[in-house]
């Protein structure tokens, strides 16, 4: 038995981790059956990227499956633009082989560093998400593999749709992914055109988007006072046509930095700094800052120090209306804590067929919190029971710590998925899901 | 470009494979020992922009295949080769090898024996066609045998002594011969040892291969800054080196 360390296989917000788990790096789809019935006594989860922020790619005491040597592409059809590949590709290989032929993924999320197979088990979005949907709604098959079959199923919304549709957002329980098949969008070039303005996003996404701009984001500012609390720079993109880089820049490391260092008053008055930098109305840049702003930063998290941070992703539905995206960023005010990521997004009504798949029609609140231990808990829990009561739900992607009540509160399909884990697959999360 | 790789499935193979599909948009021969991952390779440099690929597969401790793959490759490409790598080996358990002679003997053949059948018949193809490079993959393990793994760098030690002199002999008919010396590179084979500042990505290392290979080089350690330890290492004596774990 192969073993690895915890150090090669973090999450990707470093907070501590007490038990080991036991890497099988798994090279071939081949070998997974074999894999998979050697695993003796302990469960197995897959580990793609290590791009998710808690414990949903960690499995403590247990074995993990390190995927990133399934990064074959099966087949890539240039002309018509669709792709077999398998599921230990990451984004940014994706990226290297289709942009010179004028393609892009169907949907991007915010980092090109994570896996295929990671991007359907979190069923990720992008700044698109009402114009195009999650990433899985785009999958039309994929390849799984289960312990309790002897070979690989394909799953598509026609053949073995159950598991389909648990695998998409399933958090990587259902079994490992090998490969999957996927169309790609047509870009006329690899520029983004961008309008930028300053003010209230929350009052801005309330304004009918404009449909020529399918990308919306706002980075919001959180040093602003309670009476201005949606302020931050809101932005909009399309491709446009035209030449430029296809390739994807270089990018630098971080060295760890002391764990206070970015503390609520350093983190606030880089915040201002930003918001009140200036900034052009309109412009056309290159698709890596515009899509992965902080790729150029390898292990950026490491700017918090060894005691690591939380991420909070919320979904305020659209029913609840944009009060309660205001309370969250009170909330945060009241404790004094700070965070220099704070990212607000709008979802669509476009559904996933994935079971716990995060996205639903309304706001999107992210923010990045430092580990200042238990206040910061505290925090966490406040910000939780604004979510439940607006009917809302916590991104598992992100979380490290959220109740098993607010985890059922948020999915109701939760049941419905249960049945459809494989037996042999575990995460911390879910255990931490299923703690007395 | 029409290129022919025994070992095909091997992390580093791959990775130079990939660097030349992609630029050059080579043809290539991919002989290995398993044939359903040899057509996944395949099938993904095809995807990256190669125009035709041929599997085949068998036992690299067959002699038979060896003398007959230049010309199955030949024939299968439709002309004369360009380059042939020579990248299979495994990394040997020195634990058992040092109990079980037969597991011995079988991975010296592997590493050693078998790769000098591949390189002596691909030499012999070359110089024929008074043409091409031949490149092959050896280890840093080759220039100090170490505790931990005396058997693998053995097999090695020979593998580099065996191109220096095919390399001379080559040289008269305007044939190279790179030799690609990696340090510690992040593949399957060394997946079991402790990844440290010294690793290489195996995306990098391929880089690194084909960039050694486009520019002719006769010797390239991968990545360079192995030079400079192998230096100190070989530099060190007898009754210091024995005292070490590594």
């Amino acid at each position: 038995m192969r073993t690895g360390r915890i150090t090669d296989h973090p999450s990707w917000n470093h907070l501590p981790e007490s038990a080991e788990p036991i890497a099988q790096p798994v090279d071939w789809r081949d070998s997974i059956p074999r894999t998979l019935a050697e695993r003796g006594e302990r469960n197995v989860l897959a580990y793609g990227n290590g791009r998710t922020y808690g414990d949903v790619c960690l499995n403590p005491d247990n074995l993990i499956l390190p995927t990133r040597g399934l990064n074959r592409v099966l087949a890539y059809d240039r002309e018509r633009g669709v792709i077999t590949a398998e599921a230990g590709l990451t984004f940014r290989e994706l990226l290297a082989l289709i942009m010179k032929d004028g393609w892009f993924p169907p949907v991007t999320p915010g980092t090109s560093h994570l896996t295929l197979g990671g991007a359907i088990a979190n069923d990720v979005h992008g700044k698109d998400h009402p114009t195009a949907g999650t990433f899985g709604r785009h999958i039309s098959e994929l390849e799984l593999h289960r312990s309790d079959r002897p070979a690989p199923m394909r799953c598509s919304a026609r053949e073995n749709a159950d598991l389909f549709a648990a695998t998409i957002g399933g958090l990587g329980l259902t079994g490992l992914i090998g490969a999957a098949t996927f169309p790609l969008q047509r870009i006329p070039g690899p520029m983004i055109e961008t309008r930028t303005r300053r003010g209230d996003c929350i009052a801005m996404f309330a304004e009918p988007a404009d449909p020529a701009f399918p990308h919306r984001v706002a980075w919001l500012d959180a040093s602003a006072p309670g009476d201005e609390s949606g302020r931050g720079l809101f932005s909009e993109g399309r491709f446009i046509a035209g030449k430029g880089r296809t390739e994807m820049g270089r990018s630098f490391s971080t060295p760890w930095l002391p764990s206070r260092l970015l503390g609520p008053r350093l983190l606030g008055a880089l915040s201002r700094l930003f918001y009140l930098k200036p900034f052009r109305g309109s412009e056309s840049v290159g698709f890596e800052p515009f899509f992965y702003p902080l790729d150029r930063i390898d292990d950026w998290g490491r700017a918090y120090g060894r005691a690591g941070f939380y991420q909070h992703q919320s979904l305020i539905p659209a029913a609840a209306g944009p009060e309660p995206v205001r309370a969250l960023l009170r909330t945060r005010r009241e404790y004094q804590q700070s965070s220099f990521v704070t990212v607000l997004k709008d979802y669509g009504d476009l559904t996933s067929p994935g079971l716990l798949s995060f996205p639903q029609a309304g706001l999107s609140l992210a923010m990045d919190v430092p580990n200042l231990g238990e206040r910061t808990l505290r925090l966490l829990d406040a910000l939780d029971e604004i979510v439940v009561a607006a009917g809302g739900r916590i991104n598992p992607a992100k979380d490290a710590r959220m109740s098993p009540a607010t985890f059922r509160a948020g999915f109701p399909r939760l049941a419905e998925f249960s049945h459809l884990v494989d037996p042999a697959f575990s995460s911390g999360f879910w255990r931490r899901m299923h703690a007395a | 470009m029409r290129i022919v790789i025994i070992g095909a499935t091997s992390a580093i193979a791959y990775h130079i494979a990939r660097e030349f599909a992609g630029v050059e948009h080579a043809s290539y021969f991919l002989v290995g020992r398993n044939a359903e991952r040899l057509d996944t390779i395949a099938a993904d440099l095809r995807a990256h922009g190669s125009p035709q690929c041929v599997t085949h597969a068998g036992d690299f401790r067959d002699s038979a295949m060896a003398s007959a793959f230049p010309a199955q490759a030949v024939a299968a490409l439709g002309g004369a080769l360009d380059l042939i790598l020579i990248a299979h080996g495994s990394l040997s358990d020195e634990a058992r090898a040092s109990t079980d002679l037969a597991y011995a003997d079988s991975e010296i053949d592997n590493n050693y024996s078998s790769a000098v059948r591949f390189a002596s018949a691909a030499a012999n193809q070359l110089r024929e066609q008074k043409s091409g490079q031949l490149a092959v993959v050896t280890s840093v393990a080759g220039e100090r045998g170490r505790a931990s793994n005396a058997f693998y760098g053995a097999t090695k030690a020979a593998l580099i002594a065996f191109c220096s002199g095919l390399r001379a002999r080559l040289a008269r008919d305007g044939v190279q011969l790179t030799e690609l010396r990696p340090g510690v590179i992040a593949t399957p084979m060394t997946a079991h040892l402790p990844r440290g500042l010294l690793t290489c990505s195996v995306e990098q290392a391929g880089r690194l291969c084909a960039r050694a290979i486009r520019r002719r080089k006769d010797l390239a350690y991968i990545p360079g800054f192995w030079r400079w330890i192998m230096f100190v290492i070989r530099a060190l004596p007898e009754f210091v080196f024995k005292k070490l774990s590594f």
